[in-house]
């Protein structure tokens, strides 16, 4: 639990510290200080867009996720019980309303169709909305995986969350976690056609 | 050594994720939309009884159990009501009442007058009234009589032993002999020429116990029965097994240190399955090998050693399997180092925030600009529950076993590993 430990005081992905912790955020929060969960939100709503978009592949439906993660944080704060840390609570809701959105919506045939329009988008010379522009290729091979191997891969490289908090998200031991990352990894290799027939580890 | 392609795929899938905002440049509000919907559910839920007549609320939880509750109250004072209603009903009238005594005194005084020797005579059957005051009368006078004699004896200074008293042909039963002092045993045996071990009367229970010939079994029931708890520590000596009554049990089983390799179909199934063990203290793998990405540790309880062993083994085939007694001192140095390599991100953690030895308000102040005194305090008290939870769990697993698994898969999944 050190890394978890660790990030209680650090600003995800910044090296930044903090010096309230989440908990006690929430807390503030469940006890009528709403500005705790605009700070709450300060941390991590930006992050949990970029996952969310990157699971779906859908900006709109990304915000959507989104929102109704900070809706259950607001409506079942005070049923939180501190079993996990307020961070991986908050991911595994949005990865919950990421799978539930995925399929009332049929994410994956929209994320395709999502991928051709960006990548037309990108040969116009359109970048994303924030100026980040990712692979496309990439993109097409990731929707081509399995879920449970994409939802890993993409919690892995999410900035911000560690191997063990990703394990702790999908409630996995971190064995699976490795296991399921080594198998993407190649797989996305295979898809993308792989340059040298090298291999390495998988840092963990 | 550096893989282009997965230098590449490793770049894009961070980009994929990247932290985004609403609107380009903007702060992202949607916890406060998110907020503003809440509210807004919370007003159109409450609940005016009053103004509105039709609604009828959703009774709570709390309300549908003292409903539930009122419910069985209810329930049980019929049933109540029902077995009073029930007795009153089925109760005999003051009649039959009268007529049910006559006919249990007539009953009583027939069995009076058949059990006593003197009313032979049929007219003393029909005086049987008479007879049954006579009996009362002379019961009476026979108590005082017993009681007087009590107190002769005791004012002759003899004891109340009467059971003692009672001859050799009495003495042949053994529920008297159980209730025999030990004094009046020994009298007894000498009269009746039996031997009693003074020093077995005198000698407390473990040393009886010690006594080989005290607790010496029946041939016949040694070997019928597996030797039980109590005897366990002669089975051991006498090489037999132990039987139904294993003492094995309370025994605790030595430290492990266990390796084995698997070759499984499915991977992932092989891990889910082993994090579902009940394996030792802890509810996650205990350490993971990072050179090797399909190898763990795992802490188990010494008791489960075996059980854990077998569900393993389960999972595949059995490439390769040692086991061998560990001390509870490698564990010792094994538990420090990790708590050492666990508490040392928090203690730099620590240190960031200026509270490292030597370091004066001034400085610490300077490192730590606005922060609230009561809001480092509370980090500080976070990270030291770390550092003590930490601590306990090196602890508890002082006392653990270890597995270190290592499990393969059948088709060649490990292409891109060195």
């Amino acid at each position: 639990m050190i890394q978890s430990g660790v990030s209680q005081f650090e600003e995800p992905g910044s090296g930044k510290a903090h010096a309230v912790s989440d908990e006690r955020l929430l807390a503030r929060f469940v006890s009528g200080d709403d500005e705790a969960l605009g700070e709450l939100a300060a941390r991590y709503e930006a992050q949990l867009i970029g996952l969310c978009t990157g699971m779906l592949g859908d900006r709109a439906l990304a915000m959507e996720a989104v929102q109704e993660t900070w809706l259950r944080v607001i409506r079942h704060g005070r049923t939180y019980d501190g079993r996990a840390s307020v961070k991986t609570w908050m991911y595994q809701i949005a990865i919950n309303r990421c799978r539930d959105l995925g399929r009332a919506r049929g994410a994956r045939t929209k994320r395709e169709l999502t991928h051709h329009q960006r990548e037309s988008d990108i040969r116009r010379g359109r970048s994303d909305s924030d100026g980040k522009t990712a692979d496309p290729r990439l993109e097409a091979a990731v929707s081509g995986l399995e879920d449970h191997q994409r939802e890993t891969v993409l919690l892995c490289y999410h900035r911000g969350l560690t191997h063990k908090q990703a394990a702790e998200v999908l409630g996995v031991p971190i064995g699976t976690i490795k296991s399921r990352l080594n198998k993407a990894l190649v797989k996305l290799r295979d898809a993308l056609g792989s340059e040298t027939t090298t291999g390495r580890g998988i840092e963990a | 050594m550096s893989d282009p392609a997965l230098d590449n795929i490793e770049r894009g899938l961070r980009e994929m994720t990247e932290p985004r905002s609403t609107q380009e440049g903007e702060r992202t509000e949607l916890w406060k939309k998110a907020l503003e919907i809440s509210r807004a559910d919370e007003r159109s839920a409450l609940i005016h009884p009053g103004r509105d007549a039709e609604f009828e609320p959703r009774p709570t939880r709390g309300r549908r159990l003292f409903l539930a509750l009122n419910g069985v109250g209810v329930a049980a004072i019929m049933v109540l009501a029902a077995g009073v209603w029930t007795i009153a009903i089925n109760a005999p009238s003051p009649s039959e009442q009268a007529e049910l005594a006559n006919e249990m005194e007539a009953a009583a005084s027939r069995s009076d007058a058949m059990s006593e020797p003197a009313t032979d005579k049929p007219e003393m059957i029909a005086e049987s009234t008479e007879s049954s005051a006579k009996l009362f009368e002379s019961s009476a006078l026979a108590d005082a009589g017993a009681m007087e004699f009590d107190r002769g004896r005791r004012q002759l200074g003899i004891e109340n032993d009467m059971i003692a008293d009672l001859g050799d042909a009495e003495d042949e039963t053994d529920d008297f002999r159980l209730r025999l002092s030990p004094d009046m045993a020994r009298s007894r045996s000498a009269s009746s020429g039996l031997e009693i071990d003074e020093s077995v009367d005198d000698a407390a229970p473990v040393e009886i116990a010690a006594r080989d010939e005290a607790l010496t079994m029946p041939a016949e029931v040694e070997g019928e029965h597996p030797p039980g708890i109590m005897q366990a520590p002669r089975a051991f000596e006498e090489g037999r097994p132990l039987g139904r009554g294993n003492a094995g049990m309370f025994a605790t089983p030595a430290i492990e240190t266990a390796s084995i390799v698997i070759e499984v179909d499915d991977i992932d199934y092989a891990y889910n399955t082993m994090n579902e063990l009940p394996q030792a203290e802890f509810g996650e793998f205990s350490e993971i090998d990072f050179d090797d990405a399909s190898a763990m540790t795992l802490n188990f309880s010494p008791y489960r050693m075996d059980e854990a062993l077998d569900s393993i083994r389960g999972l595949g085939s059995v490439v390769e399997e040692s086991r061998k007694p560990d001390n509870q001192l490698s564990r010792v140095n094994l538990a420090m180092s990790n708590t050492a390599t666990a508490i040392e991100p928090i203690r730099e953690t620590l240190e960031e925030y200026g509270l490292r030895p030597g370091m004066n308000e001034h400085e610490r102040m300077h490192v730590l600009g606005r922060i609230k005194p009561e809001e480092l305090v509370d980090m500080v008290e976070r990270a030291v529950a770390d550092i003590g939870r930490q601590i306990e769990n090196a602890k508890r697993s002082t006392g653990l076993s270890r597995v270190r698994v290592s499990i393969k898969e059948r088709t060649e999944s490990d292409t891109i590993e060195e």
